[in-house]
């Protein structure tokens, strides 16, 4: 039967007879399906509310355990750090100290030497002979007596007799001054020497004073990270962040060396294991090739542990520094069978190749075409296998650095991204948890527009005994209140205590006024 | 203690590790050659198809190459059977020596009087489940046509669930020729005897199609 035929003839009557009774039904259930409406809100809200609550916690405790292992690796490093400096100036003090007693016998015996020297300059060279004052009286007399021929011969031999007297005291003084000037000379290469002793002790001094001055920062960085101060976070955040972008390009790089050794080795291995075994749909053989490599890697990073490049077990690192040693041997005495292992196969997969071309070229022509490609054979392809064989497992090896830098940094990395995760999920979970309540005032409107016309005379008549009843509609003006608080939640989740109280309170309100 | 508890793990790794090795899926392949008439000059693409087959298959696969002749269900027809080592190195050594065998046979076969196909057949199923192989191939390289000697019974029923026959380079007879029908319900006679008998039936005549050889 359908609504036009509830009164037969008059089916406009019918449906406006239809509606009214439809309208009176949702008028009379009104209350309870509001309340079912706020019911399920609720519970969808408080549960999603405190979902994101609980992932706001979780991220806070997160950030702060990410920020504890972010200053503790700081830490370590800049012990590290220190330490190779501690040791490093303790390299340089002893060096220069077991210099120091060298020098200063040098400088005392250059001081000697020169002080000798000076002596020596100092002698005075001898006067002139006193009897020339005599002469010079002499030869000053007066020509008294003319043509006095003697007189004038002893003038004259006195004359003479007095400068080459004059000339060789001359001579002899030129001599001790040229003799003094070399002295003086000689000198100077003891200053210079000294000069250059002094210049270097200065400069060792300078090295250290640098080196001092790296620690002081060391020290002062240190103290930053143990006082966990903002500014060590911060630096330590995009080193941290740096280190593991690097580690990860290195790593990648060594993963596609680490494919090219496993597809060197792989063929081969199938002449060592059985090529018709399978474990979970893998080759035995494959994975035969796949654990050397894997072994190698592991002896690399016990090898580089044992020197004391990385520290990731720190069973090794602690031990004593002989046992470290014979260790680190060990190691590479491993690494080395391996590269040769590697070198073998290598060899054995050309072989191999070599051989199943022959037999290609036998099956497609026969055995006369074998004989010719045996021929034209060449050693290039084979050496250079083997030297790869050889070579890649100790290149290899060198992956264990940024694997420590990987293990480090990937920690702090990892929590970052999972704390992102956190907030971007507690966030969305409080959006929707806003969308449902206000998609719930907005289902409750549009069911009492289907009402309209009872809710209407309801309103009448309530108006009309009592103006005071006017506040019963005032609830719909508080839900951009509402939303306000809704908003100032999401912006500070430190509030959430007192808000919720509140909020919950908001939605029971409507919940009561609706009943 | 603790090198027992240890032993005891490296043991139950060990047994795990066992349990979950497995054999790879092997491939069991029996050549089925007619040298019935003058179909024997057809052995050379035969020979061929021996060579390819060889250069596929691999390491714990096996191969058989047995003649059609006029009493087939018989060891004497093997030609040359293998199962290929699992050391690629000893495999190959194992094909050359087949791929000799198959060339000695096709330089000195003679033909035979009739064509036995359904004894090769019976022949090939025995061989193929004895190798255990996963997937179980029979090729027959003739013109499918079967003559049967006087007394001979080959009304029994094959055994080929999970088999793949295929029927290779199935020439035309000259009464084919004359009736096309005849060729059309021969054919039709192989397919419902191998599919009655679990057998997956495929028919091969262009041989240098790519891929129509694959197994």
């Amino acid at each position: 039967m359908s609504i036009a035929n509830f009164i037969p003839g008059q089916p406009i009557l019918s449906w406006i007879l239809a509606i009214i009774c439809g309208m009176l039904i949702l008028y009379f259930i009104r209350p309870s399906v509001h309340q079912l409406l706020d019911n399920l809100t609720t519970l969808i809200v408080q549960n999603l509310r405190l979902l994101s609550r609980s992932l706001s916690v979780s991220a806070k405790h997160m950030s702060e355990r990410n920020k504890e292992v972010l200053l503790e690796h700081g830490k370590q490093q800049a012990e590290r750090e220190l330490e190779r400096q501690f040791i490093r100036l303790g390299k340089l003090v002893e060096k220069d100290l077991s210099r120091y007693p060298t020098v200063q016998r040098d400088i005392e015996q250059n001081i000697s030497a020169m002080e000798d020297k000076l002596t020596q300059t100092a002698v005075v060279p001898a006067p002139l002979p006193e009897w020339t004052e005599a002469v010079e009286s002499i030869s000053k007399l007066k020509d008294t007596t003319k043509n006095d021929a003697v007189v004038g011969k002893l003038l004259q031999a006195i004359y003479e007799a007095f400068h080459t007297q004059q000339k060789e005291v001359m001579d002899t003084y030129k001599k001790d001054i040229s003799k003094r000037h070399n002295l003086l000379k000689s000198a100077m290469n003891h200053w210079r020497h000294l000069l250059e002793k002094l210049g270097n002790v200065e400069s060792h001094w300078q090295h250290l004073n640098d080196q001092a001055k790296k620690i002081d920062l060391q020290v002062e960085r240190f103290d930053n990270m143990v006082k966990a101060t903002d500014k060590a976070e911060r630096l330590l955040k995009s080193s941290n962040s740096t280190q593991f972008f690097i580690s990860l390009v290195v790593m990648a790089i060594a993963g596609f060396g680490a494919f090219v050794n496993y597809n060197l080795i792989a063929l081969p291995m199938s002449e060592l294991m059985p090529a018709t075994s399978q474990v979970a749909g893998y080759n035995v053989a494959d994975i035969g090739a796949a654990v050397i490599i894997m072994l190698e890697l592991t002896v690399g990073l016990f090898f580089m542990e044992a020197i004391g490049i990385t520290r990731l077990f720190p069973v090794i690192h602690f031990m004593e520094d002989r046992k470290r040693m014979i260790w680190a041997c060990v190691c590479m005495v491993f690494l080395l069978a391996l590269c040769c292992v590697e070198a073998g196969l290598a060899y054995m997969r050309e072989t191999m190749v070599a051989d199943k071309a022959l037999l290609t070229s036998f099956l497609v022509a026969g055995a006369e075409s074998t004989q010719g490609s045996q021929i034209e054979s060449s050693n290039i392809p084979m050496i250079g296998q083997m030297t790869l064989g050889f070579v890649l497992p100790l290149i290899l090896m060198f992956v264990a650095i940024p694997f420590e830098s990987f293990i480090h940094t990937g920690r702090h990395a990892l929590g970052t991204v999972i704390i992102q995760l956190f907030i971007l999920s507690s966030t969305l979970f409080r959006s929707v948890s806003l969308f449902l309540k206000q998609f719930t005032a907005s289902l409750k409107n549009i069911y009492d527009i289907f009402c309209f016309a009872p809710l209407w005379l309801e309103q009448l008549i309530e108006q009309r005994p009592t103006s005071s009843k006017k506040n019963k509609l005032e609830p719909s003006n508080k839900e951009p209140k509402k939303l306000n608080q809704e908003v100032d939640e999401i912006a500070t989740p430190e509030l959430e205590s007192n808000i919720d109280h509140d909020s919950d309170s908001s939605i029971s309100t409507p919940i009561k006024q609706g009943a | 203690m603790k090198p027992l508890l240890l032993a005891i793990k490296l043991t139950l790794i060990i047994a795990m590790l066992g349990a979950c090795t497995e054999q790879k899926p092997s491939t069991g392949l029996y050549m089925l050659l007619d040298t019935s008439g003058t179909y024997t000059k057809e052995l050379k693409k035969a020979q061929q198809i021996i060579h390819y087959y060889l250069g596929t298959l691999g390491p714990g696969d096996s191969f058989a190459v047995a003649r059609i002749d006029s009493g087939s269900f018989s060891e004497k027809d093997i030609v040359a059977k293998v199962t290929f080592d699992h050391r690629p190195s000893r495999a190959n050594e194992q094909k050359r020596q087949f791929a000799n065998t198959i060339s000695q046979f096709i330089d000195s076969v003679k033909s035979s009087a009739y064509t036995d196909i359904n004894g090769g057949l019976l022949l090939a199923s025995e061989y193929l489940n004895e190798t255990q192989a996963n997937k179980k191939v029979v090729m027959v390289f003739s013109d499918m046509q079967e003559e049967l000697p006087v007394g001979y019974k080959r009304d029994f029923n094959l055994a080929l669930t999970n088999y793949e026959v295929i029927a290779l380079n199935v020439t035309k007879l000259r009464s084919d020729n004359k009736d096309p029908k005849m060729y059309m319900e021969r054919m039709s006679k192989w397919q419902q005897r191998v599919e009655e008998s679990g057998g997956k039936w495929r028919v091969v005549n262009d041989l240098e199609r790519e891929g129509s050889l694959a197994l």
